[in-house]
């Protein structure tokens, strides 16, 4: 198996690769082959019970021994040992161990060879970083530490924390070393380690009490190096130079041997040599504590052992205490072994390798070089999952989308539209309303009939508008306020024709002519035009017009306190030279009549000019406004009202006055007949469809 | 020289009328042409008198005489500032500029409106409703009004869409709401009487002036 599947994106990577080259998650180690026949047991799942006969071989020859051992029936000293200890002061032997026969390395490495053991533990818990530092306990485990001449025991102490007692220590102390190896002081010190927490503490340990319990992690790693065999990872951490190991080692001996003279001596000594034989021990922390270097140099001065007497200040670093002790075999690990290795093992060389060429700068490891795992600085960035979004279509959905589109592709053919007998039958009823309504008009107009009568009523608005002209003074002032669309200018002249021929021939009144509309602004001129064609032999009146009234809304107040102050300069001149001279407000005419086709602008000069200021608004409406104007002159805002032919045909018949209404007559008469005889047969049309639509529905 | 002229004028007016009535047969080409026409001689003549009443009466006679008032001829500035700053209106970029302008004629133009409306027709409607239903008036006028008041409650009636906790309207204004139907039904309908009576006589106008071309 040469690459390693991602666990999170199931990208296959390199087989040296630590990190996923797509996602950047860390790859799980890489295995041996013996592992492939034996997966990983991943959290959840259930252990399965598997043949491992053929793994046999492969097993390290220690590891064979020791399973020929189970056999037999264990050693008395180990029944002894069995008593589980506590978690934490027994971190050294794990129970699974203590089953099992230790096997030599690790007679050597925990027993028989402390000081290397010692020295390797102690560069493993600098390796472990300062994490485990601020881990470690921070009270009372200098307490329990005794004499410097006890390392283990020390070590033991850093690993115990403030919830360790000292019983389970003593019982570790005896495990790990027989009573005869232990030096006079630390055997009454393991006999007597319940009380020994009780007992008066000396001054310079107190004082190392009182010290920062930096240095308390690196006796933390010792507990993989006890408990089972030293992987391929702490062979390497073996053999390479640890840097804070050299001057941990002198605590090291006094586990198995009596503390030598240069100890004792350094244990008498004041706390802050005390402090300068720490187990981290490190030149750093020599110069940084209380201890000058003289205090240094008379305590190396001191007799110090053989393995120690080489190693000089200056190499500490450079000189590794394992090349001094036997390294270590290499053992062969199975794959649960393996498995169970701590993340920093399973980094790639490289990354190891580099970290441990790097010095550090500051704190209590200053100065020293690859005594901790250094990770990359830069953590490669690790991508999302990325999921897929892909759906899965099935064959229905691609027939029902198949469906969908036909229908959205029908919905956007135009499609032939047939006529049916309903519109047929429409288009002849238009062409044959269309065709009875210009010969009912054509024929009367053409024949000049006056068949219809006049109105035998006058209507309310036509009487008191005539009644309100004949109340006028003679030779009264009129304004014309023109407000129609050329569209309905043939109905409004038909409309003005007579009330027009009123003033002019019974009051001779003098005209002034205000449109609304631009396009009014010269209709004076066709007014008076019809006026002389109606009445040729009556001089046409005089009048001034005053154009167009721009502004709007917003001109009509303006307009009524100054009725000349939108006039042309002509109109102007001429308005001064005219009877409208005294005009100067608009309640100032004698009479003003709007003529209108749209109620909109007419409700507006009706409030804006404010009617009931003035003396006489007379209107003038197309037969399409009248419903809506209507309400002014029954308000009394309007004294008289003219609405449709049929109001300008009363007022010719009730003034004596002919003009086009009369004319007009027969023909919209005969339009209005139509127009009702069209939309009754069209009426009963429909209902007679209707009826017969009905059984059909039934049916 | 007159009767040429009068003829012409005639005869244009005859066929643009007949224009107009072609589309009895359908749109074509004849009707849009006549439309065009007469949209766009609107336009110019529009055009034309605006220029003349207003640009050259109203603003630059009056800023070009010297014996204008200074006040007078300030405002005129200010007025025609205000113009050009309506003119920007068409461009979407410059539009804001003209903001200020379209504030004050919409400002002014609902103020007057609101005020006309309440001072010149509300008030004297509801004066002449109430006056319907004065003691010394005749029936006849307590009947009009009386009919001019249901008509308008009903009407009103018939637009409240207000209803119970059933979902319903209350019964009372159910039966408003049908008169108030009846109300819309006739109003409408005189409506359209009405303006089929004024398309009538245009249409009446129109063919007499053809007959009278004819017979002239």
């Amino acid at each position: 198996m040469d690459e390693i599947i991602c666990q999170q994106c199931g990208h296959t990577n390199p087989m040296d690769a630590v990190f996923c080259q797509r996602c950047g998650a860390l790859l799980p180690p890489s295995r041996p082959a013996t592992d492939q026949l034996a997966p990983t047991l991943r959290a959840g799942e259930e252990p399965q019970k598997k043949s491992t006969s053929e793994l046999e071989p492969l097993l390290p020859a220690w590891l064979r021994e020791m399973r020929k051992g189970e056999e037999s029936p264990p050693a008395p000293k180990e029944e002894k040992s069995a008593p589980p200890p506590p978690p934490s002061s027994q971190p050294s032997v794990a129970p699974e161990a203590e089953e099992e026969e230790i096997p030599e390395w690790l007679k050597e490495l925990g027993i028989l060879s402390s000081g290397p053991r010692k020295a390797q533990s102690v560069s493993f818990s600098e390796k472990e970083g300062k994490e485990e530092e601020s881990a470690a306990p921070q009270e009372g485990w200098s307490k329990d530490l005794g004499p410097l001449s006890a390392p283990g025991s020390v070590a033991n102490a850093f690993e115990t924390g403030p919830s360790a007692s000292a019983e389970p220590e003593a019982e570790a102390s005896s495990m790990l070393f027989s009573a005869d190896e232990l030096p006079a002081w630390l055997r009454g010190e393991a006999q007597s380690a319940a009380p020994a927490a009780e007992e008066p503490v000396p001054d310079w340990l107190k004082a190392f009490a009182e010290e920062p319990p930096a240095p308390a992690a690196p006796a933390q790693p010792a507990v993989p190096a006890a408990e089972e065999p030293v992987p391929d990872w702490l062979k390497a951490f073996a053999e390479e130079p640890p840097a804070p190991a050299a001057p941990a080692q002198p605590a090291v001996p006094a586990a198995e041997e009596p503390a030598p003279d240069w100890l004792k001596a350094f244990a008498e000594e004041t706390p802050g040599t005390t402090q300068a034989s720490q187990p981290p021990s490190t030149p750093a922390v020599i110069g940084t504590s209380g201890a000058g270097e003289e205090d240094l140099s008379s305590l190396l001065e001191m007799e110090i052992p053989d393995w120690l007497a080489g190693i000089s200040a200056e190499a500490t670093s450079s000189q590794p205490a394992a090349e001094k002790t036997p390294a270590l075999e290499a053992a062969e690990l199975p794959a649960w072994v393996q498995a169970m290795r701590p993340i920093e093992a399973i980094l790639s060389s490289e990354v190891e390798g580099a970290a441990s060429l790097e010095e550090e700068k500051e704190g209590p490891l200053a100065g020293l070089r690859g005594v901790l795992p250094r990770a990359p600085e830069t953590l490669p960035y690790i991508r999302p999952r990325t999921y897929s979004v892909r759906l899965n279509v099935t064959q229905d959905h691609q027939a029902h989308v198949q469906l969908l589109e036909q229908l959205i592709a029908a919905e956007s053919q135009p499609r032939p539209r047939q006529a049916t007998p309903a519109q047929k039958s429409g288009l002849f009823g238009y062409w044959l309303i269309a065709i009875l309504l210009l010969a009912a008009i054509l024929l009367p107009l053409f024949g000049g009939t006056q068949m219809t009568a006049m109105p035998a009523l006058t209507p309310r608005g036509t009487w008191q508008f005539i009644e309100s002209f004949n109340a006028l003074p003679a030779s009264p002032t009129i304004l014309l306020v023109l407000d129609y669309e050329m569209s309905t200018s043939g109905e409004m002249e038909a409309l003005l024709l007579p009330p027009l021929r009123h003033l002019t021939s019974i009051k001779q009144a003098h005209l002034a002519f205000i449109a609304l509309n631009p396009l009014m602004s010269t209709m004076d001129e066709r007014l008076l035009e019809a006026l002389h064609v109606a009445q040729p032999q009556m001089p046409l009146p005089e009048s001034v017009n005053l154009g167009y009234l721009p502004g709007g809304l917003s001109a009509l107040p303006l307009f009524a306190s100054n009725p000349t102050f939108a006039a042309s300069p002509e109109a102007r001149a001429r308005w001064e030279r005219s009877p409208f001279q005294r005009v100067k407000t608009l309640s100032d005419f004698d009479c003003v009549v709007l003529v209108t086709d749209n109620a909109e602008s007419a409700r507006l000069w009706i409030e804006q000019t404010n009617s009931l200021k003035y003396n006489t608004l007379l209107m003038v409406s197309s037969a399409r406004s009248a419903p809506m104007l209507s309400p002014y002159f029954h308000s009394g805002q309007a004294k008289g009202m003219i609405a449709g032919l049929n109001d300008a045909a009363a007022y010719e018949q009730m003034s004596g006055l002919s003009g086009l209404a009369r004319r007009y007559r027969d023909a919209y008469s005969a339009g209005l007949l139509l127009a009702l005889g069209a939309g009754g047969i069209g009426a009963l049309w429909g209902l007679l469809i209707r009826r017969n639509s009905k059984p059909q529905e039934g049916a | 020289m007159n009767l040429p002229v009068e003829w012409l004028n005639a005869l244009l007016g005859f066929v643009l009328t007949l224009a107009i009535f072609s589309y009895l047969l359908g749109d074509n080409p004849l009707f849009r042409l006549t439309i065009h026409l007469f949209v766009g001689v609107s336009s110019g003549y529009i055009a034309a008198v605006i220029f003349r009443q207003v640009w050259l009466h109203q603003l630059f006679q009056p800023l070009l005489n010297p014996q204008t008032d200074v006040l007078l001829r300030a405002w005129l500035l200010f007025s025609l500032l205000l113009a050009v700053f309506l003119l920007t209106k068409i461009s979407p970029r410059l539009g804001s500029i003209g903001t200020p302008a379209a504030a004050i004629l919409s400002g002014i133009a609902a103020g007057l409106m609101i005020t006309g409306a309440v001072q010149g027709t509300l008030i004297p409607q509801l004066q002449a409703t109430a006056a319907a239903f004065d003691p010394s008036r005749p029936l006849d006028t307590w009947l009009d009004g009386l009919i001019l008041l249901l008509g308008a409650i009903s009407t009103l009636a018939y637009f409240h869409f207000g209803a119970d906790q059933s979902l319903r309207r209350r019964w009372w204004i159910r039966v408003l709401a049908s008169s108030g139907l009846i109300f819309l039904g006739l109003t409408l309908g005189a409506l359209f009487a009405a303006l089929y009576s004024s398309t009538l006589t245009a249409l009446i106008e129109r063919l007499d002036t053809l007959i009278s071309f004819f017979l002239r």
